[in-house]
């Protein structure tokens, strides 16, 4: 047979890389070839130098490769904080839906810091933006996203906005809750889907039908 | 303690809530079966209702009791050639194309994580030997590893029951184990032949010692995972794969909750994932 | 039976779309996103989608790109269901392979005309 034998493998897959500096990687970080981007991101994360995220930024604004993407935001993750967050946020209005995914993506799994930003996204003047801020909800522990859920589909003035809303509040609502769900047949009157969405909430929710 | 209700309502937030978190979709005909692995779960959390329950569910911050819920509603089980349709497509196309798209005689290389018992590896191995001819042309490297230092001395000693052998045929069981009382122990040139290790998947530092794997077999491992760790371990294997390289996932896990970084590809019923070249 | 596969991450349009359809004898396939629709699709060709733009991991168009590179379903019509009115995500969804482009909300009586028209039933 020629399944290899435990001794003559093991080495061959092993591949040490020396480390290399901090502008050594950065240079790395902007090659054409996309192995020595990824290799440049993990080595970077290594380092703990002060440029480390604006550095990181600055590629991610540039990065066109979906895997390189991915992994730029992961490794913003696990170092974590506000700065990361505060760094992330401006991409929900990218163009780049992959890039913009990846970033909502990990939001979502920093709850803790980005509870912060909520108010300021839901306030965007963007309705995707909004919505996106919605999507990310759907991931916070945050005891105020079932009364920032109401806040939207009380007041936003956008009918696709606030059917994301309401579409979470189908998992999170409370049953005093009711009215402003209620209220939605008010705001957008003879809208079919309206109609399904609000009936399908009361339902969920226990409300008198 | 009270009788616990799930109420139609009830049920349905919850499976839709389970479906966005693992793809894995219960309609009305599963109802029996998963309120009763949710009834075990409230009452072994001690709380109150489903509805407590349900808010600690999707509200705890560490994910731990998703994964408890995750583990309840999913059977996991290992015996050799679990799933075997998988390793069929693997004997049947992928080797052919993944040799012809290498050239050369550097080995296919192929890692099984998690390795668990070491059911899975050696069942690659019995597969490719049995059922790829080109196996006496090319060599094959088989990885595999657990977290778990426990089940891979297991592994590496290869003792099995007769149940970890149901699926295979008497003949198979006399070429590949030899009876040890009444069990079964694997041969010794294929417990040679795979390369045990510890490793966590969601760790860079553990996985970048393998590269340029061209078959990764992740069977029901990714959907216990939280989130994070998840999308960590995804971009581990998609470093130690090579270019073309392909994946399997166990038959209750979706890509669709872990990654758009792999390409689709269909050979005969079968999808599987490919690292784009 | 013509056999439709709705693909959107929020499950209350899945459902009412879902329930406009099957009220009019099609039988329904639902799929969160682009990559659980490609795997849907590619393990049982539809007759026609319904694709959703913003959705996680592979939004809308992305998934309309695969699935035209697929030989079992570049041929499979689609229509894409966005939030924008805007011409130039008309013409987006159009290069990227959509047959049809509809405004959210739609409304069942315009959703049913254009499912008839481009595959009967």
């Amino acid at each position: 047979m020629s399944l290899i034998k435990k001794t003559s493998q093991q080495q061959s897959a092993v591949a040490e890389e020396a480390p290399l500096s901090f502008r050594e990687y950065e240079q790395l970080l902007f090659s054409e070839m996309v192995d020595d981007r990824r290799l440049a991101v993990r080595g970077l994360a290594e380092l703990h130098d002060v440029e480390w995220l604006p550095t990181m930024i600055a590629a991610l604004k540039s990065e066109k490769d979906a895997g390189v993407q991915e992994l730029i935001v992961q490794t913003l993750r696990v170092r974590g904080g506000d700065a990361v967050v505060d760094a992330l946020v401006p991409f929900l209005s990218s163009d780049d839906a992959h890039l913009r995914n990846a970033v909502i993506d990990v939001l979502q799994q920093m709850p803790s810091e980005t509870e912060t930003h909520m108010e300021g996204l839901l306030a965007d003047d963007d309705a995707d933006v909004r919505i996106f801020a919605i999507n990310i909800m759907a991931s916070l522990q945050s005891a105020s996203v079932p009364h920032w859920l109401e806040t939207v589909i009380s007041h936003d003035q956008n009918l696709n906005v606030c059917m994301t809303a309401l579409d979470l509040l189908a998992e999170t609502g409370e049953k005093n809750m009711c009215a402003s769900v209620e209220g939605l047949l008010t705001r957008f009157p003879d809208e079919p889907y309206v109609a399904f969405s609000v009936d399908r909430v009361k339902k969920r929710l226990g409300c008198d039908v | 303690m009270t009788d616990i209700k799930i109420s139609d309502e009830d049920y349905k937030k919850f499976c839709e809530f389970f479906y966005r978190k693992t793809g894995i979709f219960f309609d009305e005909a599963k109802r029996y079966f998963v309120d009763k692995r949710l009834v075990e779960r409230v009452k072994a959390t001690g709380e109150k209702d489903f509805r407590s329950y349900f808010v600690q569910v999707r509200f705890a911050t560490d994910g731990i009791e998703l994964q408890t819920l995750i583990n309840a509603m999913t059977v996991n089980e290992t015996y050799f050639m679990r799933e075997d349709y998988q390793f069929k497509v693997l004997s049947e196309f992928v080797m052919d194309e993944i040799v012809r798209h290498k050239g050369g005689d550097a080995p296919v290389r192929i890692w099984c994580i998690p390795s668990s018992t070491g059911e899975e590896p050696y069942s690659v191995g019995i597969s490719l030997l049995e059922k790829w001819p080109s196996i006496e042309r090319y060599d094959v490297e088989i990885f595999s590893s657990d977290i778990d230092t426990k089940v891979l001395q297991k592994a590496r000693q290869g003792l099995y029951s007769a149940r970890s052998l149901m699926r295979m045929s008497e003949e198979q069981k006399k070429t590949y184990f030899k009876p040890v009382g009444n069990d079964y122990q694997i041969i010794d040139d294929l417990r040679e032949a795979v390369t045990f290790s510890q490793c966590n998947l969601s760790n860079s530092a553990e996985t970048k010692k393998f590269k340029n794997i061209d078959v990764v077999f992740c069977r029901n491992l990714l959907i216990y995972f939280d989130d994070a760790s998840r999308r960590t371990a995804v971009q581990n294997l998609y470093d130690a794969m090579a270019p073309g390289g392909f994946i399997f996932l166990g038959h209750s896990e979706s890509m669709s909750r872990m990654s758009s970084l792999f390409k689709l590809r269909k050979f005969g019923s079968v999808i599987i994932y490919q690292k784009p070249f | 039976m013509k056999k439709v596969m709705i693909v959107d991450d929020a499950a209350t349009v899945r459902m009412y779309h879902g329930d406009i359809l099957r009220q009019a004898g099609y039988d329904v396939v639902e799929a969160f996103n682009g990559v659980e629709a490609l795997e849907k699709v590619l393990a049982n060709p539809v007759d026609l989608m319904l694709v959703d733009v913003n959705m996680p991991l592979m939004d809308g168009y992305s998934f309309l790109r695969e699935v035209r590179m697929h030989n079992d379903t570049m041929h499979i019509p689609a229509i894409m269901i966005s939030t924008e009115s805007e011409q130039s995500d008309r013409e987006k969804a159009y290069l990227n392979g959509a047959n049809d482009y509809m405004i959210k909300p739609v409304r069942p009586d315009v959703l049913l005309e254009k499912v008839r028209l481009m595959i009967g039933g």
